[in-house]
């Protein structure tokens, strides 16, 4: 072995073109895969630790006929009326929470509306409704309050995002603040048009630019929105000044009887053939629910783990890890996953070809010398082991070269403390600057790919070499 | 027993279109610590009686039988392992690692066996080798830092490394001045009394011809004189 390393490294400083030529491609290839896959890392880290920490928690609970596990629907979705609720509530809860590992549970409600101030502006909001105690054990710092306070159990009122607030404000042409009343339309194709007036509880912003566009409504007025709502027997008793103040005007006159058949068309659940009662928010409608799982427990069993007491029990509902509740901003995640891994395949096989022929070309002029081995006795797995050797020995040397350069770029990067700037990249890197993560399994893995290009690249070669008789070196 | 043993060797080359006959049912046979000289003009197949027994190349009939073994069916590891045990090679082209110097180059076919001697041995025995042929001032260099006439030294000491029973030289004084063409095949001549190797070497010039003590000569692919001689100028069949 130590005359065999001996040739290896003595050719190679024989042949310092050759050797620089495939060195160069080497150390250029897993610069761009330490830098790339250090990029994936970072983009993969910061989107988990901001979704994890802001929006999905670990784990998301979805009805089971909802086409895609996203907690951030579809706007046709919620325009349809066709976004399901959790069948059952408190079982589905009551298992989740009995569940291994789970800290805590946050049920949401997902809705549309347009914002509407004093009729004077209007803007279109994005709604989360939320258990207020309960979504902040799940996330306690998902989003900062700057003016006002969040919601208090069983308030009513909207904690308006600042980006949104900053949109009505220009429509409507004034200063809208804390206790300002806002209304709220929605309308959907099966509970038809509501209306509701909240008052502004607080402003909040978040990192997330997901969660920056979201305003937080008090869940009932948020299940009233979206048609969440049901039958109840509950009769309105008015006082006689009550139906005094009302006069004789009749409702039909008023508004004509379309509008209120749709409105009070009743749910399915409801147990009444004909609207005969009020109608209600169902204080049991939520849309999906969000777990926070203990220190250390890992996301994939507690999913599998929840999905079996979910059949066993057919509660009509499925878990599923964050990544898949995070929908659209995952795919980004994962296309940029493939972008570069696309880039990286590219880069390797015009890698391999180079080193291919370069080898090649090395080989057919050390004919002589290889047939002289062989006359002397060299087998060919010697010569194949000598070929083999010279690239991995250039694939550690350059490749160390490769990697040495795209950790020093990712230290320059890294100190030269670069501000996010916009909330799509802090949402991206995971923070206010870019701190580009570089991890020693990534380094790893791209060297490894390399050694295996480059023995892949010598292999062609190497069947070149052992075709060379010894009777070449004597005619040589 | 005869160490080699051509029996109706027959060789044909493609050539284009169509074939060329480089050796026509020679048969002869080499007994071991001979000194022979396989002579004849260019063309007339000694090198490919040479590549034939040092089983680089096989015939397309009859049969090359070193040391009891047929060559023809032998495997690509078998011969690799001949050729390492029984034979030794010297080229004209005195092709050497280029990346080895000269105590390397002869130390060579000694590590590329299955159990290498042991390095006290090993060196002993190269440094004998390197001193015999006389390049022991020499050992530090690189093949590309000698002389022609070194180089083919280099090739005798590496081609005897492995203490072979046959050492084969194709032309080994081809591309070097006459004067040191002698000197090489004295060398030779030297090494195959003192260590009772077979030399077979071929060549066209008759004026070393006359140090081999069996001299087959070619014409035309097939043998016009196989002649054991004194090594007298008067049994020389050329000078006849």
């Amino acid at each position: 072995m130590g005359t065999l390393i001996k040739i290896v490294y003595r050719n190679l400083r024989e042949h310092t073109v050759k050797t620089l030529i495939i060195g160069s491609i080497m150390a250029f290839g897993l610069y761009i895969l330490v830098v790339g896959n250090s990029i994936v890392d970072t983009v993969s880290r910061g989107i988990k630790k901001n979704f994890i920490e802001t929006y999905t928690s670990h784990v998301v609970v979805v009805p089971s006929n909802r086409e895609s596990p996203s907690i951030m629907p579809e706007p046709g979705d919620i325009q349809q009326g066709l976004l399901p609720t959790i069948p059952d509530y408190r079982a589905v809860l009551y298992v989740v929470e009995a569940s291994r590992g789970v800290e805590a549970v946050s049920p949401q409600i997902a809705a549309l509306a347009s914002l509407q101030y004093k009729e004077a502006g209007t803007a279109f909001v994005q709604l989360m409704a939320v258990e207020p105690a309960m979504y902040r054990s799940v996330f306690p710092a998902s989003t900062t309050v700057r003016e006002g306070r969040f919601l208090r159990p069983g308030e009513e009122g909207i904690v308006i995002s600042g980006f949104t607030l900053g949109m009505l404000e220009e429509s409507a042409r004034a200063e809208i603040g804390v206790g300002d009343p806002v209304l709220l339309t929605s309308a959907n194709e099966i509970s038809g048009m509501r209306v509701r007036e909240v008052p502004i509880v607080g402003i909040h912003e978040s990192e997330l630019g997901t969660l920056a566009m979201v305003s937080y409504l008090d869940a009932e007025n948020a299940r009233v929105l979206g048609g969440l709502t049901r039958i109840t027997d509950i009769q309105v008793v008015l006082t006689e000044k009550e139906k005094a103040a009302l006069g004789s005007v009749d409702e039909e006159e008023l508004f004509g009887g379309d509008l209120f058949e749709e409105v009070t068309k009743p749910e399915e659940s409801a147990s009444v053939s004909e609207p005969t009662g009020l109608i209600a928010a169902d204080p049991d409608a939520w849309h999906f629910m969000l777990v926070r799982l203990e220190e250390g427990a890992r996301i994939d069993r507690s999913v599998r783990e929840m999905n079996r007491s979910f059949a066993e029990r057919g509660l009509g509902v499925e878990a599923h890890s964050w990544l898949e509740g995070a929908g659209r901003i995952a795919t980004m995640t994962s296309a940029l996953r493939t972008i570069i891994n696309v880039i990286v395949l590219v880069i390797a096989v015009v890698a391999v070809i180079i080193i291919m022929n370069t080898l090649v070309i090395s080989i057919t002029e050390r004919m002589a010398e290889i047939g002289t081995m062989r006359a002397v006795g060299a087998q060919r797995s010697f010569v194949r082991r000598m070929i083999v050797l010279e690239t991995l020995l250039i694939a550690l040397s350059f490749g160390g070269v490769g990697i040495v350069l795209g950790l020093a770029t990712i230290g320059i990067v890294n100190a030269a403390h670069i501000q996010t700037g916009n909330m799509i990249v802090k949402a991206l890197v995971g923070g206010e600057v870019i701190r580009v993560v570089v991890s020693a399994g990534s380094v790893a893995v791209s060297l490894f790919a390399m050694i295996v290009a480059g023995v892949v690249a010598s292999l062609y070669p190497a069947s070149v070499a052992l075709r060379i008789e010894p009777r070449q070196a004597m005619a040589s | 027993m005869a160490i080699v043993r051509l029996q109706d060797v027959h060789k044909t080359y493609p050539l284009g279109k169509t074939e060329v006959q480089a050796v026509k049912g020679v048969s002869f046979a080499i007994e071991e610590g001979e000194f022979i000289s396989i002579a004849g003009p260019s063309g007339s197949g000694k090198t490919t009686i040479l590549n034939l027994i040092g089983c680089i190349d096989t015939p397309t009939q009859g049969s090359v039988i070193i040391e009891g073994s047929v060559t023809s069916s032998l495997t690509d590891r078998e011969i690799t392992t001949l050729r390492h045990k029984v034979l030794g090679f010297i080229f004209q082209s005195f092709n050497l690692v280029p990346v080895l110097n000269v105590w390397e180059n002869v130390e060579f076919p000694l590590l590329l066996g299955l159990r290498p001697p042991a390095r006290q041995q090993r060196v002993e025995w190269v440094d004998f080798l390197i001193q015999e042929v006389g390049l022991a001032e020499w050992r530090d260099h690189r093949p590309n830092e000698l002389s022609g006439g070194q180089r083919q030294r280099v090739a005798i000491a590496q081609a005897l490394a492995t203490k072979p029973k046959i050492v084969l030289a194709d032309e080994p004084t081809a591309n070097l001045d006459s004067s040191t063409g002698e000197t090489i095949i004295e060398l030779m001549k030297k090494m195959n009394e003192e260590l009772g190797i077979t030399f077979i070497f071929s060549t066209h010039d008759p004026s070393i011809v006359g140090i081999a003590d069996h001299v087959i000569q070619l014409h035309d692919g097939r043998i016009t004189e196989n002649t054991r001689t004194a090594g007298d100028a008067g049994s020389r069949p050329w000078e006849r």
